[in-house]
C-alpha cells in the first residue's frame, strides 16, 4: 500500500476513513498489515497472538501461508470464475471429493458457497425441498435454539437465538421455534448434570408436539455454540436423544459446524465427538483459514438420492457458489491440514489451553471455563457464587478484550451469556498451528488482562 | 345543572371510562352523541332528540327496530335455553337457523359455521381455505388476495386482509400471506382505463398477480361484491364472474365477504344472486340478525365442506364462546323470516331507485361527482368540479362536514372525507327517503355556505 | 457419483479447466468464447497478471482479518477508491461478499435508518416482480421471482410488488409515451395504499438482469420514482449487482438517469470474479443517521472487509480505470445492440434490448402477437445449447418472465474488454443457432 497509517482515526493526507462503514461507528481500529503463523502485525509493527482465529474462529492453518498464496496465484492465473450454469470446473469437483473423505460417513455430497449464512440458509433450503418432494409440504418450521447463532441474513436470523442481533429487526423475521440451549453452568431447569434427566434435549420434543410434528421441518444446532455463549459444548449424552427425537417426530437434524468443522475442536467435526450423524452440515471458517471467503452444506446420501430421484434441481446457491478459485484454496487448506496433522494438533494444543485456563477459575470474576479442542471460553461473574452476571451497561467483556488486544492478544468477546443481554464472554480459536508455548503465552497475557480489568473494577461491582 | 338520568352518561366524566371504534375520544366529548331508544327507522339520544337512521345502524338493523316478531323470538328463547356449552353440543335453533341458510342461499352453499361477529366469520373463511387445501392435496396454497380499500375485519387476519394502510401501521406487523390488488373503482381507474372498453382490466390483471405469486401459493380470493370502506365501489357486472372464472382455473377459493351486502341490502337476498355468482365461501353477519343479537356466519359449498367431513383431525378449528348461542340464532331466524315474508329485498330494490333518482337530482348542486351501488346501499362522491373529477383538497373534509351537519340535522348516514353512503333498514318507504334526501339536501347547502 | 451437487442433477457439465482474456477451455482443450462473463461477473477478462499480483501478494501479507478488532489497508484503499466512482453523496462503503448479502445488509440499514429516526413503523420494502435480489430469505422477499421463491414461501415476508417497466410486455397494455410511465405511478399508488408509515424502502435494478434481461426503462422512470420516494420518506435502493461498476458502460447503472438512490448494492463487477466481493454504498444522510443514533450496526459477516478480496476488488477498479474498460463496455455494447436488433429478420426474435453490456434477447413464437412458445418446447435451454455447440457461452434468462411460467430469453453479458471479432463470432454463433432451433421446432410453427 502508498500510505502507511497506523489508526483508522489518524488523520492521514488523501484518506477518508468515513467512508469505510465499521461495525462500530466510534471505534479507533488500528489497522493490520501482515500476518504471519498465529501472529498478526500492525502498522506500527506491533505484535498480536491471533487467539481466536481472526477474531472469529476463521484461521485453522496460521496467516502468510505461502502455499495458499502460490496456488492462488496459479489459480487465478489459469481459472479464477467460470459460467456454472454450463460448466463445472476441476477444483470445484476436487474440493467435494475431498470433503467426503474426511466427513462423517455417509454424508458424502457437498454444495460449495462462500460464508456461513449462506450456507446455513440453504441447509434450510434443502431440507425444506426435500421433505417437499417427500410430500410432506406442511414441515416448514425450523427450531432453533436461545443463545444459538446462524447467520446475518433474514432466513439464517430467524432461526437464530441471538438477542442482540435480532431484536431490531422483529417484523422482519419469520416464523421460528426456539429451545434453550445445553449450558450446564446455567442450566434453565435449575438441574444439575448427571440428575437432570436431560431436561434441555427433552425440550426439543415437548417444542415438536406443541408445534404439531407435521409442521416441524428440522432443528438446527451448534454442536459446541459458539459466538453467542462461549464455546459451550452440549453433555455427551445431548446429541444422541437429538437425533433420536428427530427421527421420531421425521425432523431433520441441521448441525451447524460454521465454526466447529474442519477440526476446530479436535475432531474432524464436532458432531464426531457425540458419534452422531446429522442430516446436513452447516459449515465454513476453518475450510478456507480465511484466506478466500467459503462454505459448504454437506448433506447425508438420502437426501441426494431422493432428489435425484424427483429430478429436483436445487433452487438455492449463488454466484460465487461454485467458482474455481475458493475451491482450490479450500483444496490447498485441507490439504495442508491433512499432512501436518493440524486437528491432531487442535485436540493436543486443546487440552493445555483448557487446563490453562482452568487455572483462570481463582480470578474472582472467573465464573466457567470450557471449551473443545482449540475451541474454549471464559464467562465471567460479578459473583462467583450466586453467578451473578456484571451489568451489560459496564461492557466487561469488551473491557477484557481491549485490556487483551493492548498486550497483544486478539480474543473475541460476546455478551448476551445469561438472557441475551446481560453476561459476558470471550471466545478464544487460535490456528491449529499454535505451539504449547504460543498457548503458555496467550494464557500469561490474558491472565494480566483480568487481573487489570479487576483492579479497575469500581467499588459497587466488586463480588 | 348536571345532567340527570341516561344525559349523565354523554358527559366527559361518564365518557372518559369508554374507547369507541374509531373515534377519537377527546373529540367525541365535545360533541357526544349516545343514543337512548329506537323504534323502526327512528331513534333517540339520551337528550330526547329524534334522529332518521339512514344506515341502519351500520348496515345491520335491516326489519328495522323494535320489531314484535324477533323480539318475541329472542324473548321466547331467554327463556327456553339462553345458552349451551358451545365445544360439546348444538341447539335446535342453531341446526335450525343452519338449514335455512342452506336453503335460502346461492347454489350449493349448504354448510354453515355460526360465529358471532363478521370478523369471526372472515377469520374463519381464511382458516378454512387454508384447510381445506391441505386436506384436499395442496398444502402449499396459503396466500390470501384481496384488495384494497377493503375491510374484512378487526382482528389479526382480518385486518391483513383489510385493504386501508393506515388503520393496520399501528399494528404491524400483519399477517404473512396476505396480498393485494386494486379495486375496481370505476370512477377513477387506477389504470386510468374507462368502462367498458376495458374489458374490466382490473378484474383480469389479477391473473398476472396470481400468477407472479404463483398459483400453488394462493389459496383465496375475499372480496367485498360492493365494498364499503373504499366508498361503495361497485364493480361492472362482470367482474365477479371474471373472478370466478380465475379461481376455477387455479383452484383458488372464492370468498365473497357479504357482511354488509347479505339479507336483502342489495335488492336481492345476496349480492351473489344480484352478480349472479356463486363464492365458494360466503360470509355474512349484520342484517341476518338485524343487530338484535350478535350473529355472524361462514357458509361453504358442498365440495369444500366435504373436505372437513370424515377422518377425526379433519374437523374444523375455531372455538368462540358464543358461536350458534340459542338466543343470536333465535333472532337471526325471525329476522330472515321478516326479510323474506315481507319481501323485503324487492322493496330495497325498488325504494333504492327511488333513492338514487332523487340523488340525482342534487347534481345541480355541483359538488356530486359519482352516485352508485346497489338496492338501499347508496355512495355519493363529492369533487370540487364535476367535470374534470378534480376532488376537494385534502382537510376540506368536505363528506365529513356534510355527514356531521346532517346528523345535527337528525339523520345518520356513513361519512367519509370524500362520500357519504346510505343504507337504511330495508322497511323504508319511499316517503322515509324523501325525508332523508330532503335533510341531505340542507345540510349539503348548509356546508356549501360556509364554504 | 461425484460427490460434487450441481443447481441441475440432470445436466452434464463439460469441465473447464482454464481461462484466458475472454476464452474459457475445457478439458478437452476446447476453447468457449465467454459472452456472459460468468454470469455477469468477468469484466476485465480471465488469467489478468495484474489482479493475480495483488492477489497472490495481499495472501502473503495476511489474507484475513476479522472486522471486529482491525482495519486493513485493502479494504480501506478500495472504499477510498470506490467512492470515487459513486453518484455524488454516496460515500459510504461496507464490504461484503455476495450480492444477497449486500442486499439483504440494504434491507437491513434501512429498517435501522428508519429506527434511528424514530419511525419505527417503516420495514416493509416495495419491490418489483420480474426482479431477482438474491437468494437469501430476505432478499428473496424482495425478489420478485416465482420459480425461485417455490416451496420456500412460508418462509418469505409478503412485501407489496409492483409491475416492472417492461414496455415490450406492458402490464398495463399501454405504449410509451403516451402511458406518462404509469409502471412508476404504480409505485406512489402502492405506497399510499399500504400506508406511508409501514414502507420503509423501494428497492430495482437500475436495468433488469437475468429476469428479464437488459430491460431498460424510459428517461423519466427513476426520476419519478426518486420524486415518490422522497415525497413519503422511503429509501430508493438501487440493486446495482449486475449493473454497478461499469457494466452498463456508465459507472453505475443509474447515472443513466441521474438520480442519486440512497443505497447501492453491488457486487459481481467489483471482483471480476476473482473473489467473492460486494458492497453495500450509503448514501451521506443514511449512514450519518445511523451515525447520529446508536453509531453501531449488527451488519456484518465473517468476510466482510476481507483483505484479499478488497485487494482483488482494488486492483480491478484500478486496471478498469487505466484501460477506460467502462467506456469500452458503452461503445462495444451499442455495437452489440444493434448487430443484435437485425436478428429480428428471424420471426422467433421477439425483442433486443440493453444498456451496455447487459443485454437480452426475447424469442416468441409469433413476431406480431408476441405470443410466447410453450414452456415445454423449451427454446431458451435449445438456443444456449446450440450457441454452446458453436463454441459460445450465454446465460438463459430466467425463464417465465412474461407469467412466470411463460416466455423465453437469453442473456448477454460479456467481459469488458470484449472486442469487434469477439461481437462477430457472438453474433454469428447466435445466427446459426437461431437457425438450428427454428429448424427444430419448425418454422411454420416458429412463424406462427
Amino acid at each position: 500500500m502508498m500510505d502507511v497509517h497506523e489508526t483508522t482515526k489518524q488523520a492521514v493526507i488523501g484518506w477518508d476513513l468515513s467512508r469505510v462503514v465499521f461495525r462500530d461507528l466510534e471505534r479507533d481500529y488500528p489497522v493490520v498489515e501482515r500476518g504471519e503463523g498465529i501472529y498478526l502485525y500492525d502498522t506500527k509493527g506491533r505484535r498480536y497472538i491471533d487467539g481466536s482465529g481472526g477474531s472469529s474462529v476463521v484461521t485453522s492453518i496460521g496467516h502468510g501461508n505461502k502455499r495458499v498464496a502460490a496456488v492462488m496465484a496459479q489459480q487465478a492465473a489459469t481459472i479464477a470464475f467460470s459460467p456454472a450454469h454450463c460448466f463445472a470446473n476441476q477444483p470445484h469437483i476436487q474440493l467435494c471429493q475431498k470433503i467426503a473423505e474426511i466427513a462423517p460417513k455417509g454424508m458424502g455430497h457437498t454444495f460449495l458457497l462462500s460464508g456461513g449464512s449462506e450456507a446455513t440458509e440453504n441447509a434450510v433450503k434443502f431440507a425444506r425441498q426435500y421433505e417437499f418432494e417427500r410430500n410432506n409440504r406442511g414441515k416448514y418450521t425450523v427450531i432453533g435454539r436461545w443463545q444459538g447463532f446462524h447467520g446475518n441474513t433474514f432466513g439464517a436470523m430467524t432461526v437464530s437465538g441471538h438477542t442482540y442481533r435480532r431484536r431490531i429487526y422483529g417484523p422482519m423475521l419469520g416464523h421460528s421455534v426456539k429451545i434453550p440451549p445445553c449450558y450446564c453452568y446455567r442450566c434453565e431447569w435449575g438441574l444439575t448434570y448427571g440428575s437432570c434427566n436431560l431436561e434441555c434435549a427433552r425440550a426439543l420434543k415437548k417444542a415438536i408436539r406443541q408445534e404439531g410434528p407435521e409442521n416441524v421441518l428440522a432443528f438446527i444446532a451448534e454442536p459446541v455454540v459458539g459466538a453467542a455463549l462461549g464455546a459451550v459444548p452440549a453433555v455427551p449424552e445431548y446429541f444422541p436423544m437429538i437425533r433420536e427425537i428427530c427421527d421420531e417426530f421425521d425432523v431433520l437434524f441441521i448441525a451447524d459446524e460454521v465454526m466447529t468443522g474442519f477440526g476446530r475442536t479436535g475432531a474432524n467435526f464436532g458432531v464426531d465427538h457425540w458419534n452422531v450423524l446429522p442430516d446436513i452440515i452447516a459449515t465454513a471458517k476453518g475450510i478456507s483459514g480465511g484466506y478466500t471467503p467459503l462454505a459448504a452444506v454437506l448433506l447425508r446420501d438420502k437426501i441426494m438420492d431422493l432428489l435425484r430421484a424427483h429430478h429436483s434441481n436445487f433452487r438455492g446457491g449463488h454466484t460465487y457458489c461454485a467458482n474455481p478459485l475458493s475451491a482450490r484454496v479450500g483444496i490447498e487448506v485441507l490439504d495442508i491440514i491433512r499432512e501436518q496433522d493440524l486437528i491432531g494438533n487442535s485436540h493436543r494444543m486443546g487440552l493445555p489451553l483448557l487446563e490453562g485456563l482452568r487455572k483462570l477459575l481463582d480470578h474472582p470474576t472467573v465464573g466457567d471455563v470450557r471449551g473443545k479442542g482449540l475451541m474454549a471460553g471464559v464467562e465471567f461473574v460479578r459473583n462467583k457464587q450466586t453467578k451473578e452476571p456484571f451489568p451489560p451497561e459496564y461492557q466487561f467483556g469488551k473491557r477484557i478484550f481491549e485490556e487483551a488486544f493492548a498486550r497483544g492478544l486478539v480474543v473475541f468477546a460476546g455478551s448476551g451469556t445469561v438472557d441475551g443481554v446481560a453476561g459476558d464472554h470471550i471466545l478464544l480459536a487460535p490456528p491449529f498451528i499454535i505451539t504449547e508455548s504460543q498457548v503458555d503465552d496467550l494464557l500469561a497475557i490474558l491472565d494480566e488482562a483480568i487481573t487489570a480489568v479487576e483492579r479497575s473494577l469500581p467499588p459497587e461491582l466488586r463480588g | 345543572m348536571k345532567p340527570q338520568g341516561d344525559a349523565r352518561f354523554a358527559t366527559e366524566e361518564y365518557l372518559r371510562h369508554i374507547m369507541l371504534d374509531y373515534r377519537q375520544m377527546a373529540e367525541f366529548v365535545k360533541e357526544p352523541f349516545v343514543v337512548a331508544r329506537a323504534e323502526g327507522i327512528r331513534f333517540w339520544d339520551v337528550h330526547g332528540k329524534e334522529y332518521l337512521d339512514g344506515l341502519a345502524g351500520v348496515y345491520v338493523v335491516n326489519v328495522g327496530y323494535g320489531n314484535p316478531r324477533v323480539l318475541e323470538a329472542v324473548r321466547r328463547q331467554m327463556e327456553t335455553l339462553p345458552f349451551n356449552p358451545p365445544m360439546h353440543a348444538t341447539n335446535p335453533r342453531a341446526v335450525e337457523l343452519a338449514s335455512v341458510l342452506a336453503e335460502i342461499t346461492p347454489g350449493d352453499l349448504n354448510t354453515a359455521r355460526l360465529v358471532s361477529s363478521g370478523s369471526e366469520a372472515t377469520e374463519a373463511a381464511f382458516k378454512m381455505a387454508r384447510q381445506y387445501h391441505r386436506q384436499t392435496g395442496n398444502p402449499g396454497k396459503f396466500k390470501i388476495l384481496s384488495r384494497y380499500l377493503s375491510y374484512h375485519g378487526a382482528t389479526g387476519s382480518a385486518m391483513s386482509a383489510g385493504g386501508v394502510g393506515y388503520r393496520k401501521t399501528l399494528y404491524e406487523p400483519a399477517a404473512i400471506g396476505f396480498l393485494h390488488t386494486y379495486p375496481p373503482y370505476c370512477y377513477r381507474c387506477p389504470y386510468e382505463k374507462t368502462y367498458p372498453n376495458c374489458e374490466v382490466f382490473c378484474a383480469r390483471t389479477i391473473r398476472t398477480m396470481i400468477e407472479w405469486e404463483d398459483p400453488r401459493s394462493v389459496a383465496a380470493i375475499i372480496v367485498e361484491p360492493i365494498s364499503n370502506t373504499g366508498g361503495i365501489i361497485t364493480p361492472p357486472m362482470e367482474y365477479l364472474k371474471i373472478l370466478r372464472q380465475l379461481c376455477d382455473e387455479h383452484n383458488i377459493l372464492l370468498i365473497f365477504d357479504e357482511i354488509i351486502t347479505g339479507f336483502g341490502r342489495t335488492g336481492e337476498l345476496f349480492a351473489a344472486n344480484t352478480f349472479d355468482v356463486v363464492p365458494d365461501i360466503l360470509c355474512c353477519g349484520k342484517g341476518m340478525s338485524s343487530g338484535y343479537a350478535p350473529l355472524a356466519a361462514t357458509l361453504v359449498r358442498d365440495h369444500v365442506a366435504a373436505a372437513f367431513w370424515g377422518a377425526p383431525g379433519t374437523e374444523f378449528a375455531h372455538g368462540h364462546t358464543y358461536a350458534g348461542n340459542p338466543v343470536s340464532c333465535a333472532a337471526g331466524l325471525a329476522s330472515i323470516r321478516e326479510i323474506l315474508d315481507r319481501r323485503l329485498p324487492e322493496n330495497a330494490r325498488q325504494v333504492g331507485a327511488h333513492l338514487v333518482k332523487r340523488l340525482e337530482a342534487l347534481r345541480p348542486l355541483g359538488i356530486i361527482g359519482d352516485i352508485r351501488g346497489k338496492g338501499l346501499l347508496i355512495g355519493l362522491e363529492f369533487v370540487k368540479d364535476a367535470a374534470t373529477k378534480t376532488p376537494f383538497p385534502a382537510g376540506v373534509d368536505i363528506g365529513l362536514r356534510i355527514g356531521k351537519q346532517a346528523l345535527r340535522n337528525g339523520l345518520l348516514l356513513r361519512f367519509d372525507p370524500h362520500w357519504i353512503a346510505f343504507g337504511p333498514p330495508l322497511i323504508v318507504t319511499q316517503q322515509d327517503i324523501d325525508q332523508m334526501v330532503d335533510i341531505l339536501e340542507q345540510s349539503i347547502r348548509e356546508v356549501l355556505r360556509e364554504l | 457419483m461425484s460427490a460434487q451437487v450441481f443447481r441441475d442433477f440432470k445436466r452434464n457439465y463439460p469441465v473447464i479447466t482454464r481461462g484466458k482474456g475472454v476464452f474459457l477451455y475445457d478439458r478437452e482443450g476446447r476453447a468457449y468464447l465467454d459472452a456472459v462473463g460468468g454470469i455477469a461477473v468477468v469484466n476485465v477478462g480471465h488469467g489478468v497478471p495484474e489482479i493475480i499480483a495483488a492477489m497472490t501478494e495481499q495472501a502473503q501479507r495476511v489474507a484475513f482479518v476479522h472486522g471486529g478488532a482491525f482495519a486493513n489497508e485493502p479494504a480501506m484503499a478500495l472504499t477510498e477508491e470506490l467512492a470515487t466512482w459513486t453518484p455524488a453523496g454516496l460515500r459510504h462503503v461496507m464490504l461484503l461478499s455476495g450480492g444477497s448479502e449486500a442486499t439483504e445488509t440494504a434491507m437491513k440499514l434501512a429498517r435501522q435508518y428508519h429506527l434511528e429516526r424514530g419511525k419505527a413503523g417503516k420495514y416493509r420494502i416495495v419491490s418489483r416482480w420480474t426482479s431477482y435480489h438474491g437468494n437469501t430469505i430476505g432478499a428473496l422477499s424482495m425478489s420478485g421471482r416465482t420459480a425461485w421463491r417455490g416451496e420456500f414461501v412460508p418462509y418469505l415476508q409478503s412485501f407489496p410488488k409492483i409491475h416492472p417497466p417492461y414496455c415490450y410486455r406492458c402490464p398495463y397494455g399501454k405504449t410509451y409515451p403516451s402511458c406518462q410511465v404509469a409502471c412508476a405511478e404504480d409505485l406512489e399508488r402502492v405506497i399510499r395504499l399500504e400506508g406511508p408509515d409501514s414502507i420503509a424502502a423501494f428497492i430495482a435494478e437500475p436495468v433488469i438482469g437475468t429476469s428479464a434481461a437488459g430491460v431498460t426503462p424510459p428517461p423519466e422512470y427513476y426520476p419519478r420514482i426518486r420524486e415518490i420516494c422522497d415525497r413519503y420518506d422511503v429509501l430508493f435502493i438501487a440493486d446495482e449487482v449486475i449493473t454497478g461498476v461499469g457494466r452498463t458502460g456508465r459507472n453505475f447503472g443509474i447515472d443513466h438517469w441521474g438520480v442519486i438512490p440512497d443505497m447501492i448494492t453491488t457486487a459481481k463487477a467489483l471482483s471480476s470474479g476473482y473473489a467473492p466481493l460486494a458492497a453495500v454504498i450509503l448514501h451521506d444522510r443514511v449512514y450519518e443517521a445511523i451515525a447520529r443514533g446508536s453509531a453501531r450496526t449488527t451488519q456484518g459477516f465473517t468476510y466482510s472487509g476481507h483483505p484479499l478480496s478488497a485487494a482483488v476488488g482494488l486492483a480491478v477498479l484500478r486496471y478498469l480505470r487505466a484501460h477506460d474498460l467502462v467506456a469500452n463496455a458503452g461503445r462495444i455494447g451499442r455495437l452489440l445492440l444493434e448487430r443484435l436488433a437485425a436478428l429480428a429478420r428471424y420471426p422467433i426474435v421477439g425483442d433486443v434490448r440493453g444498456t451496455g453490456l447487459i443485454l437480452g434477447v426475447e424469442f416468441v413464437a409469433d413476431q406480431a402477437t408476441k405470443r410466447p412458445f410453450p414452456p415445454e418446447a423449451e427454446i431458451t435451454r435449445r438456443i444456449v445449447e446450440a450457441v454452446l455447440e458453436e463454441g459460445v457461452v450465454v446465460v438463459p434468462g430466467m425463464s417465465g418472465l412474461i407469467d412466470s411460467v411463460a416466455g423465453d430469453h437469453i442473456q448477454i453479458s460479456p467481459p469488458y474488454i470484449f472486442s469487434e471479432a469477439n461481437v462477430d463470432q457472438l453474433v454469428a454463433a447466435l445466427d446459426t443457432a437461431i437457425q438450428k432451433v427454428m429448424r427444430e421446432v419448425g418454422t411454420a410453427r416458429a412463424g406462427g
